[in-house]
């Protein structure tokens, strides 16, 4: 049984996609990131069948097809580089994998595995990671959020609730 | 017309010819581990050899036709129609129309927190922030459709979710240290020492002796 089937367990009322969200909100809560438990709304129907093939942004793509993908999705750039931003947990490679900060910004402004002779930084960062700073508009949101911690949990929060609601029309 | 779930006999069929997304779902649906899927398969199956002719008649159970014959009389589901829950029996889709969004009571975020405090350990936080996106970045603005709906426990073998399916399904929490023991004890003792073999051995040997002490009180008496 999956984890979100195990939560359906205790909180019958909730739709699988609605405990998909708490379930997000509560792993940045953890981790130290902003608090979204609260703010996220509920109340989602479940779809019975898979959505359409071929939707997910590949780990290919340049900074600009990025933009385009998450713009067909309704996003703006600022909001793409926020929702970006949670590749800081997790295995990445950007800072402590359960320590949900801005590292990530930081460290794709120091390119870090560029350096030829450190093996695990070679590794951090997916190709669509290292690609963000290549274009002006995407490099000025991650200049921001390097240097202002705040301002990333802030725009995180509004684009993480957007995400949270969309198809929910 | 479409027929509703839960017939008598726990069986649930359709006496509608399945639609190409239902069809699409038995085949694209991952195997989850749960048997409901598997069934739900095979139903649609069922209901294809059903409205194709090609099963007979006659091995269809008496109960079961006299079933799709009320069913398929004309009034029967007009009044269930109405208390029918909107969408319930529609074709499914991958779309989430219709949703009335709302924020948690101050309860119900009380229990919202415990339950998600039993159930996802904070290794599992970044997969779970996974999950989210991939669910709802199949959103697309132009068509309006995907998007977060769920949908995503249909899409786990795809090559985008490589590793969220291993991550959302934890190993089993049945310790299999008990069974390795019993197997250890049993293969490990002489047959003679199992439970069942010296219960048969004790009940042979007290027979015996009755057998002897009643032949020397009483020879010629015969025993069974």
């Amino acid at each position: 049984m999956s984890v979100i089937k195990q939560l359906q367990s205790k909180l019958p009322g909730y739709s699988f996609a609605d405990l998909v969200v708490l379930a997000a909100a509560y792993a940045v809560k953890i981790t130290n990131g902003p608090d979204m438990v609260s703010s996220v709304r509920v109340g989602r129907r479940d779809a019975t069948a898979a959505d359409p093939v071929g939707r997910m942004p590949e780990e290919t793509l340049s900074a600009a097809g990025q933009v385009k993908v998450f713009a067909e999705m309704g996003f703006s750039t600022t909001e793409m580089i926020a929702l970006l931003g949670s590749h800081t947990i997790g295995q990445k490679g950007f800072g402590g994998p359960l320590e949900f900060d801005n590292v990530y910004y930081q460290s794709l402004l120091q390119r870090p595995w560029e350096k030829k002779d450190d093996k695990m930084a070679s590794m951090i960062g997916l190709a669509s990671d290292r690609v963000l700073p290549d274009l002006k508009e995407t490099r000025t949101v991650i200049e921001r959020f390097a240097g202002d911690q705040a301002a990333f949990f802030r725009e995180f929060e509004g684009a993480f609730v957007k995400l949270s609601e969309l198809g929910c029309d | 017309m479409p027929l509703s779930r839960g017939l008598p006999g726990g069986r649930r069929c359709s006496a509608r010819p399945p639609t190409r997304a239902l069809a699409n779902r038995s085949t694209e649906q991952p195997n989850l581990g749960g048997s409901c899927r598997g069934r739900r398969a095979d139903h649609v199956r069922e209901t294809e050899h059903v409205a194709g002719g090609t099963r007979d008649p006659a091995t269809v159970s008496s109960r079961r036709s006299a079933l799709l014959a009320l069913v398929s009389s004309a009034g029967f589901f007009s009044v269930p129609a109405i208390v029918r829950p909107p969408g319930a029996l529609a074709a499914p889709v991958a779309v989430t129309r219709g949703a009335t969004l709302k924020s948690l009571s101050g309860a119900e975020l009380a229990s919202v927190l415990t339950a998600l405090q039993d159930t996802i350990p904070p290794s599992k936080a970044p997969v779970m922030l996974r999950l989210i996106f991939h669910d709802g970045a199949t959103y697309r603005a132009a068509s309006k459709d995907g998007g977060v709906n769920g949908s995503i426990q249909y899409e786990l073998d795809r090559p985008e979710s490589f590793g969220l399916k291993r991550a959302l399904f934890p190993p089993p929490s049945v310790s299999y240290v008990p069974y390795v023991t019993y197997v250890l004890y049993v293969s490990s003792t002489p047959l003679t020492h199992w439970p069942l073999p010296r219960i048969a051995w004790w009940l042979y040997f007290r027979r015996r002796e009755c057998h002897q002490a009643v032949a020397k009180q009483a020879p010629g008496v015969l025993l069974c």
